[in-house]
């Protein structure tokens, strides 16, 4: 785009108009004035078509620092000024940027720092009024030019609003006329409204892009968490959000098992190797900051900060850090801190906002993935404990059941060699269900610690075997069980009782049986009884052998007499058996 | 001689630290990671954790000593990567105790170089089953790999007798069958087993056995003795050997279960001869890259004291 389309239109009055006849001279006058109106009005035409081009120009683009040096450039085209430039302001009431045009690089590194915010580019932050200035240098308010600096006499200064608030400054220098007019003031007035919502626009656009930068990194989180295998989701989390939020170096950190301290989990970025794995205290950060409120923490300046400083400047001089708590359903997880190079660009509230969005995503994420892998070990254990079922509950019986038969038949066979055989198979089988049973209780053991009581563990051992008996066997319990009876003790109490009942199972036909365990200081006494058929059969004798045995380990007795349990109607002889050990 | 309490320099804290970063890196049986690390100045302590042991397929504890040679293999690489040279003292407490190595700096001494080199390739080296592309295996790496081995302090033996490797190629067949069962007798959560999922890109299962005599190399890594402290040893010459696979982009896929199942046992023993004792049994190979293992969370793993 030319200047000149910005400019005024040329003079189109003919050099000499001349009438001969002095009546005309009034006329003469007369065309004259119209002649100059209209030149007038085509300038004015000119310029506003001008600041037409350079609206267009300005609001032309959405990626604000294209924004900004469209609006310098199309301002110096728009009033003729050889310079021009752009301050924005920061928090502390200095300039955050400088986008200047008009000067070639290597004037721009002869003079080096660019303007902090002193003289004439101050006196626009302090009092956000437009400043038309004939010649700079006599106006008090300037300070002379740092060595280098190219001579600028004429100035004009406007305040750029976005919002009412002071977004920051156009200064132009150098008029092509001289000096700038009150109309070139008007139409740098004009322009720098719309900058305002060019600036307003290309913001709303970056933020609304960026909030679609955090929201697809949620969900690629969400996704990887969901996978089993590939990269460790809070690593994924700390690159993403380094990703997205432009940081140098991010952490996520988790308090210890004593919670006293956090450690760096993951760490990315720069000099991230040597951080993973650093523990510090609690106390004292801002982490414990924001786990107290649940609220993220905005550092403007680590470096300047007086209360603490963060992890991350033990191997970095951050400035500019964010703190983000990753909040669990029953406590803090753990700490997302995001932080940029001293020096570096601050992290705006609405950064703060979109990653504490994120950072709330990923805890969720996170929280997710731990309760799938608590729901795994409930599978596994599930699984195991279905299992111990499907063994005692179908293959056990079915053993049990050709057991049953198997000695039936052979029973009614004369004693031979195939009457042996057919023993030693039901022994075979008895063995099988023994170690099907032992397998069980592996199984079962291993769902947790073993915290059974004796009580409990015999009350299992009688629900375990019900299913083999055609009625509940009534149990009683008498004395300090638990504070007398040895640890040592329990496993054979277990497999007495296991015995016991099972060979009235098998053997004894009995419709009613009762377990009684009593102890006291001196002794333990289990006594098992039943209706059934009594001592009669010889197949008994083998098991009561073991189960001596298992007495007389521990110094006691084994007596096994005939007798029914009291106030019983029953027709058969019945069996009782009552196994003693003295405690010492 | 009098000793000078010293400043240890932050550096070499750090140092230390990143050692046991890197160390959590190392393989072990089924993802297991059964170890805990403590940080103390600039020592290092590799401890086992027997809650993490593998107790049907694993009685001995052999794999769980194993993953801990690796785990301190690569902590020896790391220390030796950031300029240190470290001393490793096994079993200071004897072979009983859950205490299996501590490393600590000598101030004054250069690195092992050889050693360095290896740390860059400590994250290449986390294997999965992997699948293979049939090429085969170069002399010279096999070479550099029996090399590794006897820096370590092991024998490392190429299976080539084709009758035998069709033997053992089999052999995992039975083993893999009795290690499902691990699901259920086993320790530990399911994501252990990740080993076990099936994986996308079409990896052969282990029983797939025709496939893998062709191409890939079998290499059994053996100690002279078979006592935990050989076992931390052979751990060390297992991942040596497994990061020198990965820095030559080769890949490689531990066959554990035939080295604890008793049969196969046997099996390695008497192809191996008296006095030597099977830790070992690699499956060596091209293959295309696997998705990496998840490592456990380091606050599980690492204590720092002081």
């Amino acid at each position: 785009m030319s200047p000149d389309e910005f400019g005024a239109g040329e003079a189109l009055i003919p050099e000499e108009l001349s009438f001969p006849d002095g009546p005309r001279l009034e006329l003469d006058q007369l065309l004259r004035q119209l002649l100059g109106h209209a030149n007038e009005v085509l300038a004015a035409q000119g310029r506003l078509r001008g600041l037409l081009a350079a609206n267009t120009l300005v609001i032309g683009d959405l990626d604000l620092p294209v924004v900004l040096r469209h609006i310098v450039e199309a301002a110096c085209q728009l009033v003729k000024a050889q310079y021009g430039a752009l301050g924005v302001l920061d928090a502390g009431g200095g300039l955050s940027q400088f986008i200047h045009v008009g000067m070639d690089e290597e004037t721009v590194e002869r003079i080096g720092a660019l303007p902090s915010g002193k003289g004439l580019v101050g006196a626009l932050i302090d009092d956000p009024r437009p400043i038309r200035l004939r010649h700079l240098a006599q106006d008090p308010r300037s300070v002379s030019f740092p060595p280098g600096h190219p001579p600028m006499d004429s100035f004009l200064g406007v305040p750029i609003r976005v919002r009412q608030e002071v977004f920051g400054n156009l200064y132009l220098a150098e008029a092509a006329s001289g000096e700038f007019t009150a109309e070139d003031e008007e139409l740098v007035t004009a322009l720098a409204v719309t900058a305002g919502v060019a600036i307003e626009n290309a913001r709303l656009f970056s933020q609304g892009k960026q909030r679609q930068n955090w929201l697809q990194a949620s969900t690629l989180i969400t996704r990887q968490l969901l996978s089993a295998e590939g990269e460790d989701p809070l690593s994924l989390i700390a690159r993403q959000a380094r990703q997205v939020a432009d940081a140098d170096l991010v952490t996520v950190v988790l308090p210890t098992a004593d919670g006293e301290r956090l450690m760096v989990e993951v760490a990315t970025g720069q000099h991230a190797d040597g951080l993973s794995g650093y523990t510090y205290p609690i106390e004292h950060t801002y982490a414990s900051q924001a786990f107290a409120t649940g609220r993220p923490v905005l550092v403007a300046d680590d470096t300047r900060s007086t209360t603490f400083r963060t992890h991350l400047s033990t191997v970095l001089p951050v400035g500019p850090v964010m703190v983000l708590p990753l909040v669990g359903t029953h406590r803090m997880r753990g700490a997302l801190v995001i932080g940029r190079l001293h020096g570096r660009l601050q992290f705006e509230e609405a950064d703060l906002e979109m990653a504490t969005t994120f950072a709330g995503h990923a805890a969720v994420a996170l929280e997710l993935a731990d309760a799938r892998a608590d729901q795994q070990r409930l599978l596994l254990l599930d699984d195991r404990d279905r299992i111990a079922r499907d063994l005692h509950d179908h293959v056990i019986q079915r053993l049990f059941a050709a057991g049953l038969n198997v000695q039936s038949v052979a029973a009614n066979l004369v004693p031979d060699d195939r009457r042996d055989r057919l023993e030693r198979a039901v022994a075979g089988i008895d063995e099988t269900i023994g170690q099907i049973r032992t397998t069980i209780f592996a199984l079962r053991g291993q769902v947790g610690p073993e915290t059974g009581t004796v009580r409990s563990r015999i009350l299992r051992i009688a629900s375990d075997l019900s299913s083999l008996l055609p009625f509940e066997p009534s149990l009683d319990f008498q004395g300090p069980l638990d504070s007398v009876i040895p640890e040592s003790f329990i496993d054979d109490l277990e497999a007495v009782t296991r015995e016991a009942l099972t060979n009235i199972a098998r053997h004894a036909q009995a419709s009613r049986a009762s377990v009684r365990l009593s102890a006291d200081t001196t002794s333990i006494t289990l006594e098992v009884t039943d209706d059934g058929v009594g001592l009669d059969s010889g197949h008994r004798r083998s098991g009561l052998a073991n189960l001596r045995q298992r007495a007389e380990k521990h110094g006691g007795t084994l007596l096994v007499e005939p007798g029914a349990p009291a106030c019983h109607t029953s027709t058969g002889k019945g069996t009782r058996l009552t196994w003693t050990i003295p405690l010492s | 001689m009098s000793q000078v309490t010293t400043v240890i320099h932050p550096q070499v804290i750090t140092a230390v630290r990143r050692a046991a970063v890197r160390a959590t890196l190392a393989p072990s049986i089924h993802n297991s990671q059964p170890w805990r690390f403590v940080v103390s100045g600039d020592a290092l302590e590799i401890h086992i954790d027997p809650s993490r042991q593998l107790r049907v397929l694993d009685p001995r504890g052999h794999q769980v000593a194993l993953s801990c040679g690796c785990a301190l293999f690569s902590a020896r690489a790391a220390m030796a990567a950031c300029g240190l040279r470290a001393k490793v003292r096994r079993f200071p407490m004897g072979s009983g105790s859950t205490l299996a190595a501590v490393i600590s700096v000598v101030s004054g001494a250069g690195p092992d170089t050889e050693l360095a080199a290896l740390d860059a390739v400590v994250e290449a080296g986390r294997t999965i089953r992997p699948a293979w592309r049939g090429e085969a295996v170069p002399p010279q790496l096999v070479s550099v790999l029996v090399d590794a081995a006897s820096h370590e302090g092991a024998q490392l033996t190429t299976i080539a007798h084709l009758e035998t490797r069709l033997a053992i190629a089999r052999l995992p067949l039975p083993a893999d069958r009795s290690r499902r069962t691990e699901r259920i007798y086993g320790t530990g959560p399911q994501t252990w087993m990740s080993e076990e999922l099936p994986q996308a890109g079409g990896a052969p299962p282990a029983a797939d056995s025709d496939e893998r005599t062709s191409a890939e190399c079998l290499l059994l890594l053996s100690t002279a003795q078979d006592d935990p402290t050989s076992w931390l040893r052979a751990g060390e010459s297992l991942q040596r050997i497994l990061l020198e696979i990965a820095r030559a982009g080769y890949a490689a896929s531990p066959l554990a279960q035939v080295i604890e199942l008793p049969q196969t046992n046997a099996l390695l023993c008497a192809e191996l001869g008296p006095r030597a004792y099977p830790n070992a049994l690699l499956l060596v190979g091209s293959a295309v890259s696997a998705p990496q293992l998840r490592r456990r969370r380091l606050v599980d793993m690492l204590t720092q004291v002081g």
